[in-house]
């Protein structure tokens, strides 16, 4: 999102807040959670709620960036729909080999370990990101 | 790392141990003494080293006998009636045990955690949650503060499951890991699953991989596969029920009596009873007796306690000799390239109990005969090639 017709970047934080100590909003019965399907991690997309945390946003952080480094999704193989791209994130397979060996190229490695499928191989924490950027930048 | 020292009932004098000087940590367990007996001996720990001394507040089961438990100031007065996943609840047991870890001398203080009937998405969130609540109660102390993960070992040979375990209990900023393996294994046998073993290997290193301490409690000689996938540091104690985590330890009145003596044979990674080490000795496989890490000081003790007086008990050498040998093995592979190491112990292990078994040499007890060591191998072949020849971006 920019600001009006300018080239500055502007983020924005819907401010949306939930205790965790009360009982969830969204109803672990639907199959899908609440996300942007084309930017999202496999945990919403499979409504899996004790996944997601932040590192949930780094996954999406993580395609965002992919996207801007490739023009595509980083799980979209030549010759996939945006459908199947977004299949293949939910069904937790690999990113394509084609944004694997751009990231490689581009030296952003890290990218790839932002969008791991499963949490547990992502970064642990948001230091270790900002470390790993700042090496490679 | 270095060794942890899983205490039990009557187990203090074996801190600061001649010989046993690799164990650097030491679990502590309520359940076995009272509040006033804890805090004197951590006194005691205090002056004879420098140890991570861990606070394992052993909520683990609500309906049980749990010895001291119940004259710990946290100890929950409803613990047998409430809702265990309610956290509002467990923000009050987490306030007292706070408040109860910074009056003592500790170093670390593992998570509470309660063993489920059934091991679910929703019981890990839990824990993590309840991880989270002692992280920031200690948030401007200086006791680190670990998250206790109990897995049950049947659930992780399905390889999705054990990624999301990991994926729930990594998300929070605890300092370290604290594992705990639950199986039906009696705390004798070895574990000779495969895929069971595959699967807590992985876990290890998944949680490793997140560059935070993993601590693996109640561990026996299966220790070598742990360190193999990463463990920071391994705990084990004198009895068998502290090698493997087991229930009857908050339910029996916990003595030390009704035990064999074992020694703890490196050629063979086996606990042999007393007539197998004379039977080894008396048909020339002195060779395969007092070898690498169990040519300690105490099996020398035994040795010549066997000389010098046969019939005499020696179960408190027993403790020793294979407290010794865990503590070398922690430090050998914490120092060394501990996959390959492990493999050729495993190895070598293995061909030594077929020649055993080609020369007709049989031990008293019948299931020791080293089959668990095929397992054992196929797990480490396996966790070779899935962690080291195609490792995570």
């Amino acid at each position: 999102m920019f600001h009006r017709s300018s080239d500055v970047p502007l983020f924005v934080d819907f401010g949306l807040v939930r205790d965790l100590l009360k009982s969830s909003l969204t109803q672990s019965w639907n199959p899908l959670g609440p996300c942007t399907p084309f930017f999202a991690a496999p945990e919403q997309l499979n409504n899996d709620k004790a996944l997601i945390g932040w590192r949930t946003d780094q996954f999406g952080l993580g395609l965002v960036l992919g996207y801007c480094l490739t023009g595509s999704h980083p799980y979209q193989a030549r010759n996939m729909t945006t459908n199947q791209a977004i299949q293949a994130v939910a069904n937790k397979q690999n990113c394509s080999d084609e944004f694997k060996a751009l990231a490689k190229s581009a030296n952003l490695e890290c990218l790839l370990k932002m969008i791991e499928p499963w949490p547990v191989r992502r970064y642990s924490d948001p230091q270790y990101l900002l470390e790993d950027f700042r090496k490679r930048i | 790392m270095s060794a942890y020292h899983h205490m039990g009932h009557d187990t203090e004098n074996l801190i600061g141990e001649n010989d046993l000087e690799e164990y650097t940590g030491i679990i502590l367990s309520p359940v076995n003494r009272s509040p006033e007996s804890l805090r004197d001996h951590i006194n005691v720990f205090r002056e004879k080293g420098d140890y991570d001394i861990v606070l394992d507040p052993q909520l683990y089961f609500p309906k049980s006998e749990r010895g001291s438990l119940r004259e710990y100031p946290y100890f929950p007065p409803d613990f047998d009636t409430v809702d265990m996943t309610s956290l509002p609840w467990w923000e009050n047991t987490v306030k007292l045990l706070t408040d109860f870890a910074i009056s003592l001398n500790i170093s670390t203080i593992v998570s509470p955690v309660v063993q489920p009937k059934i091991w679910n998405t929703d019981y890990y969130s839990v824990c993590s949650s309840i991880s989270q609540l002692l992280l920031g109660n200690l948030q401007n102390s200086d006791i680190r503060v670990f998250s206790t993960i109990m897995a049950n070992v049947t659930e992780l040979t399905d390889t999705s499951k054990m990624m999301e375990i990991a994926s729930i209990v990594s998300d929070t900023d605890s300092d370290g890991f604290y594992i705990i393996f639950v199986s039906d294994i009696e705390p004798r046998r070895e574990f000779s699953d495969e895929t069971e073993l595959y699967g807590m290997m992985s876990l290890i290193k998944e949680l490793q991989n997140t560059r935070r301490p993993v601590l693996v409690g109640h561990c026996s000689s299966e220790m070598l596969l742990f360190k193999a996938a990463g463990a920071s540091a391994c705990s084990t104690g004198k009895f068998f029920n502290l090698r493997r985590f087991t229930k009857s330890r908050y339910e029996e009145p916990a003595i030390g009596g009704g035990q064999l003596p074992y020694w703890f044979e490196h050629s063979l990674l086996a606990f042999l009873r007393e007539a197998d080490i004379i039977r080894l000795l008396s048909n020339n496989f002195q060779d395969l007796v007092s070898t690498h890490l169990s040519d300690n000081y105490w099996s020398k003790e035994i040795l010549s306690h066997f000389e010098s007086e046969p019939e005499k008990a020696w179960l408190a050498l027993s403790w020793r000799q294979y407290l010794s040998w865990f503590g070398k093995v922690e430090v050998e592979l914490s120092t060394s390239d501990s996959i390959p190491t492990v493999q050729k112990w495993l190895k070598e292990a293995e061909e030594n109990w077929w020649v055993l078994d080609d020369n007709d040499l049989l031990f008293d007890e019948q299931r020791n005969d080293g089959k668990w060591l095929r397992s054992w191998r196929q797990a480490l072949v396996k966790f070779k090639k899935t962690y080291t020849q195609s490792s995570p971006a």
